[in-house]
């Protein structure tokens, strides 16, 4: 005989295993500290290839449009313009990356936490 | 009134139980939609103009997941510019390199309104963008949004972009330089652009902080706040900055805008939205193949209690 209470716990857990399951099942196998750590490195060496590509068109200007007084030219200015916006874009996103990796952690822990509950409920009426 | 809601209703329990259908449906035809403009104006490429390939590009995008939708838009994009100046490809490629690495990367769902923005552009219904983002995404919208308005400001100076080549290989590097050096000028000194970043940004921040107000018909007003706002701020942009720009055009638009919103808004008060899942599992005794379909939760209004001492 199907029990219906059996079937509507299989249904909650087959619906978010389809859905966010899959994904939160993959961020749990990280503690929290490590998860947002790599995530942060990710989003840091991304950011630093673009700044590279930035810096590296601007100063492409600023050599051609200068080619004939590059000896003039002062590149430890530009250098140091070019690393303070770097360190700043790095603390800026290490926050942000921080702040959203570490909400996305705990809402993944809170529906895997949910996910055993209905487990061991499904455990029981066996 | 009555006979409205019913109406509504109806409409989100049919949305609800056919969702699996509509969605893939929706997407095919606003992919569609983007893919023709997108070839219409850039026309570079022959076989991409072919609306076959259109049908197929959309075909593909309506069946997978969403942030894939914004790459191959990048792919179309670089594949016209291809055809047109290798230059001109790899530097657009490298601009939206640089964009999906500071942004799309940290915040993949708000990135679809970085294609909306130019898509509604298309449409003439530009005005919407401000209030839609302002009443469900809030300030952190103020990014793509200028994004997606930037990438469309750009496109009018692509004609002039293209005709800066080089004659041979070598010329290539000189010929990024001078592009890049065209872009940029082009767009700092671009005061449509500008005015046009500047009041959406302003519409964002002030019907979000509406609409976070604990009043009556907080959304309306935030709706009313954002189209008086949108236009007042964009004449007196246009005064100061001297900026073309059409004032009936405008007040209509805004109208329009703040029409649709209305209907957006009436329809979107559903709270808890979760859509119909197909699921199949088993146990020892039994296989099952089970559909569930979510009851629909109205958000009810909220109980203030004032003490007054």
């Amino acid at each position: 005989m199907i029990k219906k209470e059996k079937v509507k716990l299989m249904t909650h857990l087959a619906i978010y295993e389809q859905n966010e399951g899959k994904e939160d099942m993959k961020t749990n196998e990280y503690y929290k500290s490590n998860y947002v750590s790599f995530q942060n490195f990710k989003r840091r060496l991304g950011v630093t290839i673009a700044l590279i590509l930035i810096f590296g068109g601007h100063f492409s200007i600023v050599f051609m449009n200068n080619l004939y007084e590059m000896e003039q030219l002062d590149y430890m200015k530009y250098g140091s313009v070019y690393l303070i916006i770097w360190l700043v874009a790095m603390v800026v996103y290490t926050i942000i990356g921080t702040m959203k990796y570490s909400k996305k952690y705990e809402k993944a822990k809170a529906r895997i936490d949910d996910y055993k509950a209905i487990l061991n409920r499904l455990n029981k009426l066996s | 009134m009555t006979g409205l809601l019913e109406i509504r209703e109806i409409f989100i329990r049919l949305y609800k139980r056919y969702e699996r259908m509509i969605m893939p449906i929706a997407k095919f035809i606003i992919s569609l939609m983007v893919f023709f403009k997108l070839n219409n104006f850039l026309n570079y490429a022959d076989k991409m103009s072919n609306p076959l390939v259109n049908i197929a590009l959309a075909l593909i995008v309506a069946f997978i997941p969403g942030n894939w939708f914004i790459l191959i838009t990048m792919l179309v994009i670089g594949t016209h510019l291809f055809f047109a100046s290798l230059e001109a490809a790899l530097l657009i490629g490298i601009c939206m390199l640089i964009i999906y690495l500071l942004y799309i990367g940290i915040a993949p769902k708000l990135s679809y309104i970085i294609i909306a923005v130019p898509l509604l552009y298309g449409l003439n219904l530009h005005y919407t963008i401000p209030l839609f983002a302002g009443l469900f995404f809030g300030p952190i919208s103020i990014i793509p949004v200028s994004i997606g308005v930037s990438i469309f400001y750009f496109s009018r100076y692509l004609p002039g972009l293209l005709e800066i080549s080089s004659k041979e290989l070598t010329d290539i590097p000189e010929t990024l330089i001078s592009m890049f050096q065209y872009l940029m000028n082009a767009l700092l000194q671009d005061k449509a652009m500008l005015l046009t970043i500047i009041v959406f940004a302003i519409v964002i921040i002030i019907t979000y902080v509406i609409k976070k107000l604990e009043i009556d018909y907080n959304w309306a007003i935030a709706v009313a706040a954002g189209v008086i706002i949108n236009i007042i701020a964009f004449i007196i942009g246009k005064v100061i900055l001297r900026v073309e720009l059409s004032i009936i055009g405008l007040i209509f638009g805004n109208i329009i805008a703040g029409g649709i919103l209305a209907i957006t808004l009436f329809f979107s008060i559903v709270l808890d939205y979760s859509k119909a899942e197909k699921v199949v599992f088993e146990d020892d005794d039994y296989y099952y193949y089970v559909k569930a379909i979510p009851k629909i939760k109205i958000n009810k209004a909220e109980k203030r209690v004032k003490r007054i001492n």
